[in-house]
């Protein structure tokens, strides 16, 4: 049975529709990435995944139970934590702090404060900082970091390479096969196609709204992903 | 020597003030909810405070050790049942909803205890005091009011650093969606938080009923102290609000000093220069969302 699954999900942002009818699975012990053009709701996705976007049709179920209307943080207590895009570090709180919060639910698991900072040594050397205090990859990390400290057994990523730099990319997706290690279930939403495809055992493209591509990284060729991914039809028209 | 007398008076005076404007500070740094019942939920303290005294025979003050406890649920009921709803949304909903809970407590209190002015019976701590020397004289009551405003603050400091709950406070003053995601239930966060300023609130209610006599309507007035304090101290600054309340209550005594009218007057005039000058207040560090 998959770890998550999303039948003909349906979200709206006031009048307008942001998803059509999204059905997609991702299996105990998978990585898996959405790749997409900006707005084509990717982000959305993992909102209303996590709690943060109720659904307007369709339905979500995690390891075989619907989640309903059920809220965030009741959603982090069973093992979905989200990594926002934008990193969203609490400004006030310590880098140390920041961890903390992030285990607030105290839910078991492998990974402490101390296997999180054995993981990303970087954050060791910071963690007396002010989260307000860090440049763009130390937030990502931290970011990272943080929601491991809930013990997820799905983690959703999203956009995590937005505004770093390519060695920071690199670095930041490094911890990647050490989550995946420990037993964590990744979704990974990603502008990079390249890091997407690198990073996933399977992947969706999603182009308005919609699923436009589903395959393994290996299975699909360039020229399929360019199509999804900016809406070419084979003759390189855009549909109407 | 007078001086040195007022600024004393007024550095005391201003633990009372910094104990109003603790709720408050609370409540706009964890959900930057304005509740303009403040006041006057204090003063329903210190009538409850009167009644509870007549009723069993004892001392007000030995009242607290019902009131507080009251006051904390009376809290986490109100921010489930009213405050929830205008919590993160247009701020004109939190005004109206909370203009209208101060309009419904002084009617209630006017219709229960008609519009006379009380005062409560504490005995001989109402007039004791050290005697410092001919001029100076420290009341028991406005020291042990501002030693109280120092272990709120100081109690409530510990537990904004030292706690997963305080944590969690912090984190949702910074970014409530973000804390969420971290598990953090922020109705809870946000009950717990105005059961505080509740409890906060009906002791300063109580000692100021102790000090000074109350009616009904007493409740805006000393809302605006309280603002005047959370502003000069700073929002989100804990002493930075016992900073604004001395300062308020310095500037007031000073006022009155040179004449008995120019109190108010006096304390209005430091909180807008400070406003003018300094904004974001002496220790000032939470912005608006």
């Amino acid at each position: 049975m998959s770890l998550l699954e999303i039948d003909h999900l349906d979200a709206h942002y006031g009048d307008f529709q942001a998803l059509f009818g999204i059905t997609l699975h991702v299996d105990a012990g998978e990585a898996v990435s959405i790749i997409g053009a900006n707005g084509a709701g990717k982000s959305t996705l993992l909102k209303s995944i996590a709690g943060l976007v109720p659904l307007s049709g369709g339905e979500i179920r995690f390891d075989g139970a619907p989640l309903g209307q059920r809220a965030t943080h009741a959603r982090v207590s069973i093992g979905i934590s989200l990594v926002p895009e934008g990193r969203r570090i609490f400004p006030s709180l310590s880098v140390d702090e920041n961890l903390q919060i992030g285990a607030h639910l105290h839910r078991p698991g492998e990974w402490t404060r101390p296997k999180v900072y054995e993981a990303f040594p970087l954050l060791a050397r910071l963690s007396t900082r002010s989260g307000g205090r860090l440049s763009g990859g130390e937030q990502q990390t931290l970011a990272i970091g943080r929601a491991l400290m809930a013990n997820p057994r799905l983690l959703l990523l999203d956009e995590v390479s937005l505004g770093l730099a390519p060695i920071v990319v690199r670095q930041v997706y490094a911890a990647v096969p050490v989550i995946r290690q420990l037993g964590t279930t990744l979704l990974i939403v990603e502008q990079d196609v390249n890091q997407a495809l690198a990073a996933a055992d399977r992947v969706y493209c999603l182009l308005e709204g919609r699923i436009s591509l589903e395959g393994t990284p290996t299975s699909l060729s360039r020229q399929e992903i360019t199509d999804a991914y900016f809406g070419l039809s084979a003759a390189g028209v855009p549909p109407r | 020597m007078i001086w040195v007398n007022a600024v004393i008076q007024g550095v005391l005076l201003g633990g009372l003030y910094a104990l109003f404007a603790t709720g408050l500070s609370i409540g706009f740094g964890v959900m930057r909810l304005v509740n303009l019942a403040h006041g006057d939920l204090s003063i329903l303290a210190a009538f409850v405070a009167f009644s509870l005294a007549d009723a069993l025979s004892i001392n007000p003050l030995v009242a607290l050790v019902l009131i507080l406890p009251g006051a904390f649920v009376v809290g986490f009921v109100l921010q489930r049942l009213v405050f929830d709803h205008v919590v993160g949304v247009d701020p004109a909903y939190q005004i109206v909803a909370t203009f209208g809970l101060s309009i419904v407590i002084q009617n209630a209190l006017l219709a229960k205890y008609t519009a006379d002015s009380r005062g409560l019976r504490i005995g001989r701590l109402a007039t004791s005091s050290i005697h410092v020397n001919d001029k100076i004289g420290i009341g028991w009551l406005p020291l042990l009011t501002f030693l109280c405003g120092v272990a709120v603050l100081g109690a409530l400091a510990l537990f904004l650093n030292r706690t997963g709950m305080g944590r969690a406070f912090r984190a949702t003053s910074d970014d409530p969606e973000a804390a969420q995601l971290m598990g953090v239930d922020n109705r809870r966060v946000y009950a717990v938080a105005s059961a505080i300023a509740l409890a906060t609130v009906a002791l300063a209610g109580v000692l100021l009923g102790a000090r000074t006599s109350f009616d009904p309507f007493t409740g805006p007035v000393r809302l605006i102290y309280a603002f005047e304090a959370v502003i000069i101290g700073g929002l989100g600054s804990l002493w930075g609000t016992l900073a604004g309340g001395v300062t308020l209550g310095v500037a007031q005594l000073i006022g009155k000093q040179i004449s008995t009218a120019w109190g108010d007057l006096v304390g209005h005039v430091v909180f807008l220069a400070v406003l003018a000058t300094r904004p974001t207040g002496m220790f000032g560090k939470v912005e608006a969302r």
